[in-house]
């Protein structure tokens, strides 16, 4: 199924980066070698840490469609595996169909986005997604551009797992918050099978955190606001703003979420660039039952990243440090990681 | 130690507030790119109000950088920001940064911060689609 599914992915994008319309000059194409060490993969308490490798892959291309119409593709892999613990990686394609408004100063377009994602360690994360949307930029001033989006993305899961065994939320890996791709029918039936929580008896209260459940199939609507301002000519910023309702097949699961943060991206000298961001978000998990007890419903999370960049030509050099911390709902669990990294990217 | 590090945040934010007010912000769409050469042919749309009548009314610029400094993704009908001092006279203007928009650095992610993260949200895919790539 994977590979019919990336095989599909794969054969649908060359088959659209291939369109006899006009291109720009050329395609686009990306490799990135990135190593570093991640305090806490599995975003758990206690952790275990672990180096790793990333190889990165990407092309994109844009077609000009008529004078105000343009079409923006883009695929994009990346693998991450680390040395001590179960590797991931993630394969998605992108798309935005735009078209120009008011002379340049109003950009309304489409968005789509399919993707995968595998990941050997927290195996209740594995899912296909598929995203569509609407986005659109508006120049309201020279300093300040002011953007908006609207997506609709489904996340298909594709193992059995328990409540909250996705990443950082709580449940440690060794506990088995798994039931993976291998997870039989028969084992279901003696006496793990699972109900919706409303059907079962409520003095079971927490037991209910230890059955397994089928494979999610989740809605994610997200709004969102950006805000870009050009403040002199090497400093840009940008603050942001997103509401998102995920509505989980496993009610206990769906949550509404605020997010906002800001980024400052500063070319200190030439062929040198300087990136800061900060987020914060607060996420509430609304229909977890009353006789559920230990599972938190408003958590709160906040991470940080700093990166330096150096070109030569179409190489970059970059190091990154970034830093996470936040609440896991399971158990009023909390956690922290620190990420440290560098690596060379290549566009050719 | 705190009286030399005083001195040179300070000097770094003179530094930074001279040079910006020696150029002049622009917003506008490429006519076309000589990437080789570093020109550009672009008509504003937003900004140069230090412009006559006469060049406001055609808007068109043609723009001189530094051919490094161009972002890859540049093609006739982008709409760009610069920022560079214009000549008057003759409708020219020495670019020091352009900013393309909607194909910076992964759209939504202008540093890159949060793509190497790449856990900046975990449980889902994050924002933006398809917003192409490339340096800013």
């Amino acid at each position: 199924m994977v590979v019919r599914f990336l095989s599909a992915m794969g054969a649908a994008a060359f088959f659209c980066l291939t369109l006899m319309v006009p291109r720009s000059e050329a395609l686009d194409l990306l490799a990135e070698l990135t190593a570093g060490y991640d305090s806490n993969p599995a975003l758990s308490d206690p952790s275990d840490g672990s180096g790793f490798s990333i190889y990165g892959l990407g092309a994109g291309d844009v077609f000009i469609l008529s004078e105000d119409m343009i079409l923006d593709l883009s695929v994009e892999g990346r693998y991450q595996d680390y040395w001590s613990v179960g590797d991931n990686y993630r394969v998605q394609a992108g798309t935005a169909l735009s078209y120009v408004l008011a002379e340049g100063r109003f950009i309304p377009s489409l968005i789509g986005e399919v993707a995968a994602y595998r990941d050997a360690l927290i195996e209740a994360d594995e899912r296909n997604e598929a995203m569509v949307g609407i986005s659109a930029d508006w120049i309201v001033s020279s300093r300040l551009t002011l953007a908006f989006e609207q997506t609709f993305r489904w996340l298909g899961y594709l193992n059995w797992a328990k409540p909250f065994s996705g990443k950082g939320q709580g449940r440690q890996v060794d506990k088995g918050g798994k039931g993976g791709k291998n997870f039989s029918s028969a084992a279901r039936s003696e006496g793990q099978w699972a109900m919706p929580p409303r059907d079962q008896d409520p003095r079971k209260g927490n037991s209910q955190l230890n059955n397994l459940y089928p494979p999610r199939n989740n809605r994610l609507m997200l709004s969102g606001v950006d805000l870009d301002v050009f403040i002199v000519p090497s400093l840009t910023g940008r603050v942001y703003a997103a509401f998102g309702d995920l509505n989980s097949s496993l009610d206990m699961e769906s949550f509404r979420e605020i997010q906002t943060g800001a980024a400052l991206s500063w070319v200190p000298a030439a062929q040198w660039r300087v990136g800061i961001e900060g987020v914060w978000y607060r996420t509430q998990y609304y229909s977890v039952p009353q006789n559920i007890t230990c599972v938190r419903q408003t958590n709160v999370t906040w991470s940080s990243g700093l990166q330096v960049s150096r070109f030569w030509g179409d190489f970059e050099l970059f190091g990154q440090v970034g830093w996470k911390s936040g609440d896991a709902p399971l158990d009023y669990e909390s956690y922290t990681q620190t990420v440290i990294q560098c690596g060379l990217s290549y566009s050719f | 130690m705190r009286t030399i590090l005083l001195f040179l945040i300070l000097a770094s934010v003179n530094g930074l507030v001279t040079n910006a007010l020696a150029e002049d912000l622009f917003v506008g769409r490429v006519l076309s790119v000589d990437r080789e050469r570093g020109k550009l042919s672009v008509t504003l749309i937003e900004g140069g109000d230090n412009l006559d009548n006469r060049e406001n009314a055609a808007k068109k610029i043609n723009v001189t950088i530094p051919a490094e400094r161009l972002p890859r993704y540049l093609l006739p009908g982008s709409v760009v920001r610069i920022w560079g001092g214009l000549i008057r006279e003759t409708g020219a203007m020495n670019a020091t940064h352009l900013h393309a928009l909607g194909h910076g650095v992964y759209g939504k992610d202008p540093t890159g911060v949060r793509r190497r993260i790449g856990k900046s949200r975990g449980q889902y895919g994050g924002r933006g689609g398809g917003k192409g790539r490339g340096r800013n």
